[in-house]
């Protein structure tokens, strides 16, 4: 018997220390496709031993969630996530200020100018479709967003749903700039969002892209890289940039306050922004924040933008919270738009 | 071996005390506790002040207390094939322990798969008929309650199966010399026999449904899930206090409707009529 509770005590130290060999690296990701965030793992694990974590909360906001309630011990070192959560981040307290060496090269309205998160790449939200599928029903491809509420397109298309993707949180917050809305009036946007589901299109508590592959999905509305990725692997499908204009969804970092292992964190964040990093993001479509980074056969591949609508960040983290609290009541509840936008006062004066 | 004993029942406390108890308390903890670290009730009046999440909360109650109680008749076929251990017992036994590796996620796929936009069920009514009255149909409270029937019956069933191997093979002799045949006997004799078990398989798979938030997420479109809720709140809006007293809500709601059935329905009825 006592060499049974020795072994055992053996083996359990042995499991609670294996992690300690292997070099991991705590960070909190978004979906490892993103960003081909499973690319830059494996080339930095493969360069320096070092591995940091894989599909460990797949969300910006489970990520948030998480890192508020370890605040007083924290586990994650960094976190890579969509630039509003990490704006939210910051107000929080959760965030703490990196001189990183290429912060410089990084566009103004993609960084905090305290240093606490920085943009790492974008992806413009447009409309992915499956071309196999709308052929099939003989249907034109769509070319605007307006497209969208056409009756003939009646119940094919899925967005992922706002208050669970970040992806999806950018796209309602953005949808009203795109169509020309006033920043203090979000009616116009909050109109197309509400009339895109009176047309029988659905949200999704799930990531679209496979379900456009599939056919699930004729019709999605994504992250330009995640659809492209799909038609890379052979699948029937496209990117339409729609003409009104798209926004982009601006991908980052931060390095978390009290960091347990802030010296390796920071040597991994400088190498995401590094000409071999930035490129490998390049190859999973994702446009890569310091431009001069790729080949100009790499830039080729990206669709052409039109028009460019710009991402308020700071505008968007104070608010979207709220706007998420009146997408569940004037969409998902299908309750009053301007009601619903009066009372976090962005229905306009 | 007493030592042995001793470390293993507290090992036992010990995951009990973390993995149960601290949760629970925490959760209490958070319910209760305002912005400025006071201790007030405030998010408890503005959860039950909110009328979303109220008709939420009976929706969902109503929902897994149908599908739970269709579950456990639906079931008894199968309990009786596996209890009396008759031909391909042992196979449908396996069949129906095999989800319990399921998570509830996988459900919600399952279902996507099968009776979704591009679902299997579509694809075979648009070749055969060239119609799409199906599709979607996973989508829809039909699809949703489909969905639980199955994860609920197999469960119901294998709880159902250890009372009717339990039935006295001499009562049904008797109940057949008395001249009861199959509907009859089944009707006056089993089915009494079969109540407190029926009860059980049926609070159990009630639980079961109201914990269950994996297919919801998925695939609730006609029917607003609590369990899902909570999750928003919790995730995507951040709201711990909300989330902390809606999971108490729930919990309580279950435990005494649990309670309540059991107190209804549970007691043997041979006690009554012997």
């Amino acid at each position: 018997m006592k060499h049974f509770l020795k072994l055992s005590c053996a083996a359990l130290t042995l499991a609670l220390a294996a992690p300690a060999f292997a070099e991991d690296l705590t960070v909190y990701d978004l979906p490892s496709k993103y960003m081909n965030w499973a690319g830059l793992v494996e080339a930095y694990a493969a360069k320096t031993g070092i591995r940091p974590t894989l599909d460990l909360k797949n969300g910006s906001s489970t990520a948030l969630a998480a890192i508020k309630l370890e605040a007083a011990n924290p586990i994650a070192n960094a976190a890579f996530w969509s630039l509003d959560i990490a704006s939210e981040a910051k107000a929080a307290g959760l965030l703490a200020p990196l001189e990183l060496t290429r912060f410089d090269e990084i566009p103004a309205d993609l960084k905090d100018p305290d240093h606490h998160w920085w943009g790492v790449a974008t992806a413009n939200i447009a409309i992915g479709v499956n071309t196999d599928v709308l052929e099939r029903r003989g249907l034109p491809l769509p070319t605007s967003w307006a497209d969208l509420l056409d009756p003939k397109y009646k119940g094919l298309a899925c967005s992922m749903d706002p208050t669970w993707s970040g992806t999806a949180s950018v796209f309602m917050y953005s949808m009203n700039a795109v169509l020309g809305g006033a920043p203090d009036d979000f009616t116009t946007g909050f109109d197309y969002l509400k009339a895109f589901q009176d047309n029988g299109h659905s949200y999704r508590t799930e990531i679209v892209a496979p379900r456009l592959a599939q056919g699930e999905c004729p019709i999605t509305i994504d992250a330009e890289g995640n659809i492209l990725i799909e038609k890379a692997n052979g699948a029937p499908v496209d990117v339409v940039i729609p003409s009104e204009g798209v926004a982009a969804v601006p991908l980052g970092m931060g390095l978390v306050k009290g960091a347990p292992e802030q010296d390796k964190a920071v040597d991994f964040l400088n190498w995401v922004l590094s000409d071999e990093a930035q490129a490998i993001i390049a190859e999973s479509y994702f446009r890569p924040v310091i431009a001069s980074a790729i080949s100009a056969d790499m830039a080729a591949q990206f669709p052409v933008i039109t028009r460019q609508v710009p991402v308020d960040i700071p505008h968007a983290a104070a608010n979207v919270s709220n706007l998420k609290r009146a997408f569940t009541e004037a969409v998902l509840q299908d309750g009053d738009v301007k009601a619903a936008l009066a009372a976090i006062g962005l229905a306009g004066s | 071996m007493r030592w042995f004993i001793l470390a293993i029942s507290l090992a036992l406390l010990g995951i009990l005390g973390f993995g149960l108890v601290w949760p629970l308390v925490t959760v209490a903890r958070v319910s209760i506790i305002g912005a400025a670290g006071e201790i007030t009730f405030e998010t408890y009046g503005k959860v039950f002040g909110n009328a979303y999440f109220m008709r939420a909360l009976v929706e969902t109650v109503v929902f897994c207390l149908l599908t739970s109680a269709l579950a456990s008749f639906w079931a008894l076929p199968l309990a009786w094939r596996i209890g009396r251990g008759q031909t391909g017992a042992r196979t449908l036994r396996a069949l129906s322990q095999i989800n319990f590796a399921f998570a509830g996620i996988i459900y919600g796929m399952l279902m996507i798969v099968l009776m979704g936009n591009a679902g299997l069920l579509a694809l075979l009514e648009a070749w055969l008929l060239g119609s799409e009255a199906t599709r979607g149909l996973a989508f829809t409270a039909f699809g949703l309650a489909v969905c639980y029937l199955s994860f609920q019956i197999p469960r119901s069933a294998l709880i159902l199966a250890e009372a009717v191997a339990k039935i006295d093979p001499g009562l049904l002799d008797a109940a057949r010399t008395l001249g009861g045949r199959g509907p009859a006997q089944a009707w006056l004799v089993v089915l009494p026999l079969l109540r407190p078990a029926l009860v059980e398989a049926t609070v159990f798979s009630f639980l079961l449904a109201m914990a269950s938030f994996g297919p919801a997420l998925l695939i609730a479109r006609s029917i607003t899930i609590f369990p899902a809720l909570i999750y928003r709140e919790f995730t995507g809006f951040l709201n711990f206090p909300n989330a902390a007293v809606m999971a108490v809500l729930m919990l309580v709601v279950a435990l005494v409707l649990s309670a309540l059935m059991r107190l209804a329905f549970g007691r043997p009825s041979w006690t009554e009529t012997a």
